[in-house]
């Protein structure tokens, strides 16, 4: 039998205090946790429609050669990305990175609406000329390799 | 030449580590004095072949010796002999090796610097880094070889990557990773003291002086990278909580909360058992930031080598030691826990709850960093998690940390009469939030509650602590005016001007956050717009050649109150041979606002996208972290013995 003296009473009411802060302090990371998970998709995932609509999410691939246009008196830039196998078309308002370019890898953030447009956020190239985002170059590995088994 | 030599060097000294790691298991056998003579000669031994390899690197890039390929992948002739030095820690090998040698540089610390420990404890500490040394130097010999030679040999190097090609980037990394390889000290430290089964206090004093001064190159150190970020980037941000910052923010969380639970180990004698804990945890965080950087999982500047099996390498080494040591902590720390009754106003009490809000902060952004790499490795889906959720969390949980830093540094020991904390405190604390209410709806027009929640917690840390440091100002300068100069208990000036920078920081955070403004456009030469209070006139646009870029340089023109202010020629530059496009931010700083503008893309001959940013009192930012960094030094020279004010 343990037992109840003044100093295991006051034990035991830390344990219980540690106990409440650290599980409310769970609840609260798990929370913020998973309202800010944004999960990746790409152009064939979405063509077949597992990309949810309106929610925050990221797709990846590369930008098809000759998609651009650029509208003339504001911001807004149109084009395509495409994993080999799909395509799909893109909006975005604001300034690109500098290592933007067609028929080069990006990951971009934003939304996408209901007419299987993405509108993007944020747009992300590669840091340099020998480094592609890992999404886009696993992606590209997958289809490679699908490619070459055929 | 300069290949065999390195690599003869680097293998000699990995051979003496691994004789400086074996004298743990001759305790038996030699004399202490014997024992530690060894120790100590080797280290320094260590040190100097490792600075000789360094070195002969150094000369390799200055000489621009291209059969190295290391060389040849991260230099090129034409770049300027500063940039060729630095990029010696540009990529990869050569940044493991600055690791090294930083490492062998604190382990040869250990003994000049050994004040009151005992010789037993020094030797095992020694010992212990010999074994870390050991990995880094097998790690740097078999799997990233500065030295590796490249046939045939190139007329000229590919270049060092233009982001790189800064002034601060100069100094980052060594100072970060001082920093970060600082946390070691602790960590052996710790080891050498589970195995020893004993502690006194002044260990524990000597321990912290070590300890701020890993966290004071930690505090530049990222700093540096933040000030780089936001020169550099073009995108206006210092902070992106992008998985490499993060990785070398959860040492610094967690060496922070070492250095707040050290001073009660140090005054009261408790939670030692939570300090040596920490030290392990703080270093085995600095590993896996090394992980993380290194291992090429990560999408970022920082990420230089897609080699698994380098990552793989450092991932078993991580678990080997966090394993062993934590194994060590959980069967001997038993005898490092001691009791000690204190009330829940007690200092002690305060500083419980910092580390326990530190500790909690560390946790959940390595759990936003590692889950969307745990989940894409078994192939669970590729996620991210966004900056929102670490901004969210971190202000959440830091809230309670700075409000309780005035608290901290006006309670006692053991207990505080909470009537009389109350009285002194509450009225800085009714001052704070008007001060706040009266700048903010006056000056910004504004109630964002988060914001008036900031700035009023700022201004009382703020307060407090300079109200604390001039009572002990006032107090010395009464008496005879030198001796008492001398004798002013420099931990209470550290400690006063560390959480007034976090004060001035946070201020200088949430204001640049919430009441900067942002204008993307197109502006034709000769336009104006108005930011805030300020005109921009976009004068021209100018070619302009260097030694490894040319450039487009646009001229901008600013005016208040129709008063010429300054000129800005923010830069696109094209680099020679890597044809990467570097935009170069122009940004005017003062103290109340920065102005920043970045040139985008011209769209027709004289119309071109523009970026301006106006941030108010980002300043502050960098101020607030050079206040944390002078109170970091002063708490590296106190005297442990000063008078304590309680």
């Amino acid at each position: 039998m343990i037992k109840i003296t003044s100093r295991n009473k006051k034990t035991i009411a830390k344990v219980l205090v540690f106990f409440f802060a650290i599980s409310s302090f769970s609840s609260l990371l798990i929370y913020a946790f998973s309202k800010n998970m944004v999960y990746f998709y790409t152009p064939t995932q979405v063509s077949k429609k597992e990309a949810p609509l309106n929610s925050h999410i990221r797709v990846g691939g590369m930008v098809k050669v000759n998609s651009f246009i650029k509208s003339k008196d504001s911001l807004k830039v149109y084009f395509k990305i495409h994993d080999l196998d799909q395509e799909m078309n893109v909006t975005y308002e604001g300034i690109l990175p500098d290592l933007f370019a067609e028929g080069q890898g990006v990951v971009m953030s934003g939304k996408l609406s209901k007419d299987g447009t993405f509108v993007a956020s944020e747009v992300l190239a590669k840091h340099d000329e020998n480094y592609m985002p890992p999404e886009v170059a696993d992606m590209m590995k997958e289809k490679n390799g699908a490619l070459y088994k055929k | 030449m300069i290949t065999e030599i390195g690599n003869l060097f680097l293998s000699i000294s990995a051979t003496l580590s691994l004789c400086m790691f074996s004298i743990i298991f001759l305790k038996k056998f030699i004399d202490v004095d014997l024992r530690y003579a060894f120790c100590k000669n080797l280290s320094f031994i260590v040190l100097s072949l490792i600075f000789l390899s360094f070195s002969f690197l150094v000369y390799a890039f200055l000489i621009d010796d291209f059969s190295l390929r290391y060389v040849a992948s991260n230099s090129n002739i034409s770049l300027e002999n500063i940039y060729k030095f630095s990029a010696v820690w540009g990529a990869h090998e050569g940044s493991i090796l600055l690791w090294v040698l930083i490492l062998s540089l604190w382990s040869a610390c250990i003994p000049l610097f050994s004040g009151k420990i005992p010789k037993r404890i020094v030797i095992d500490m020694i010992s212990i880094m010999g074994v870390l040394l050991l990995f880094f130097l097998v790690f740097i010999l078999f799997s990233s070889n500065p030295f590796d030679r490249i046939f045939p040999i190139p007329l000229n190097g590919k270049d060092l990557n233009p982001l790189l090609q800064d002034p601060g980037l100069i100094i980052h990394p060594p100072l970060l990773y001082i920093g970060y390889v600082g946390t070691s000290v602790p960590f052996v430290f710790a080891v050498a003291v589970l195995i020893d089964g004993h502690i006194e206090t002044e260990w524990i004093s000597w321990l912290r002086k070590w300890v701020i001064s890993s966290w004071v190159f930690l505090t530049i150190g990222i700093s540096l990278g933040s000030w780089w970020a936001y020169h550099e980037l073009g995108w206006g941000g210092w902070w992106f909580w992008d998985p490499v910052e993060n990785a070398s923010f959860m040492p610094w969380l967690a060496i922070t909360a070492l250095l707040h639970s050290l001073i009660v180990s140090e005054k009261r004698g408790i939670f030692i058992s939570w300090s040596i804990l920490l030290s392990i945890l703080t270093f085995s965080l600095s590993l896996l930031g090394t992980f993380l950087v290194r291992s090429g999982i990560l999408v970022s500047v920082h990420a230089f080598a897609n080699d698994p099996e380098r990552g793989l390498y450092i991932l078993i080494f991580l678990s080997l030691i966090i394993g062993s040591s934590l194994i060590l902590y959980f069967s001997r720390s038993s005898k490092l826990i001691f009791y000690r009754e204190y009330s829940v106003t007690s200092k002690e009490f305060i500083l419980l709850i910092n580390n326990l809000f530190l500790t909690i902060t560390t946790f959940a952004i390595l759990l936003g960093t590692l889950y969307p790499l745990i989940t894409s490795s078994l192939d669970l889906g590729k996620i991210s998690v966004g900056a929102p959720y670490f901004n969210f969390i971190f202000s959440a949980l830091m809230l309670p940390v700075v409000f309780l830093m005035a608290p901290a540094v006006y309670s006692n020991w053991s207990k505080t009469n909470y009537n009389s904390l109350s009285k002194k405190l509450g009225k800085i604390l009714f001052y704070s939030l008007v001060i706040a209410y009266v700048w903010m709806n006056f000056y910004y027009k504004s109630d964002i509650f988060i914001v008036y929640l900031g700035i009023s917690l700022a201004l009382f840390t703020i307060i407090s602590s300079t109200i604390k440091m001039f009572q002990i100002f006032d107090n010395t300068f009464e008496k005879n005016y030198f001796k008492t100069l001398l004798s002013i208990p420099s931990s209470i000036i550290a400690n006063s001007l560390a959480h007034i920078g976090i004060g001035v920081l946070i201020i200088g955070v949430t204001v640049s956050t919430y009441y900067s403004s942002q204008k993307e456009i197109i502006m034709v030469k000769g336009s104006e717009i108005l930011i805030k209070d300020t005109k921009i006139k976009f004068v021209d646009v100018e070619g302009k050649l260097s030694s490894n870029y040319t450039s487009q340089m646009g001229i901008f023109d600013a005016y208040k109150n129709d008063k010429y202010v300054i000129s800005f020629f923010p830069e696109k530059r094209t680099y020679n041979i890597q044809k990467n496009v570097m935009t170069e931010a122009a940004i005017d700083s003062r103290l109340m606002r920065d102005i920043y503008i970045a040139l985008g893309e011209n769209i027709a001959d004289d119309s071109w996208v523009v970026r301006i940013y106006y941030k108010p009192f980002i300043q502050l930012l960098w101020y607030g972290v050079g206040l944390m960094i002078l109170g970091g030094f002063f708490g590296i020279f106190s005297r442990t013995n000063s008078v304590n004010n309680n």
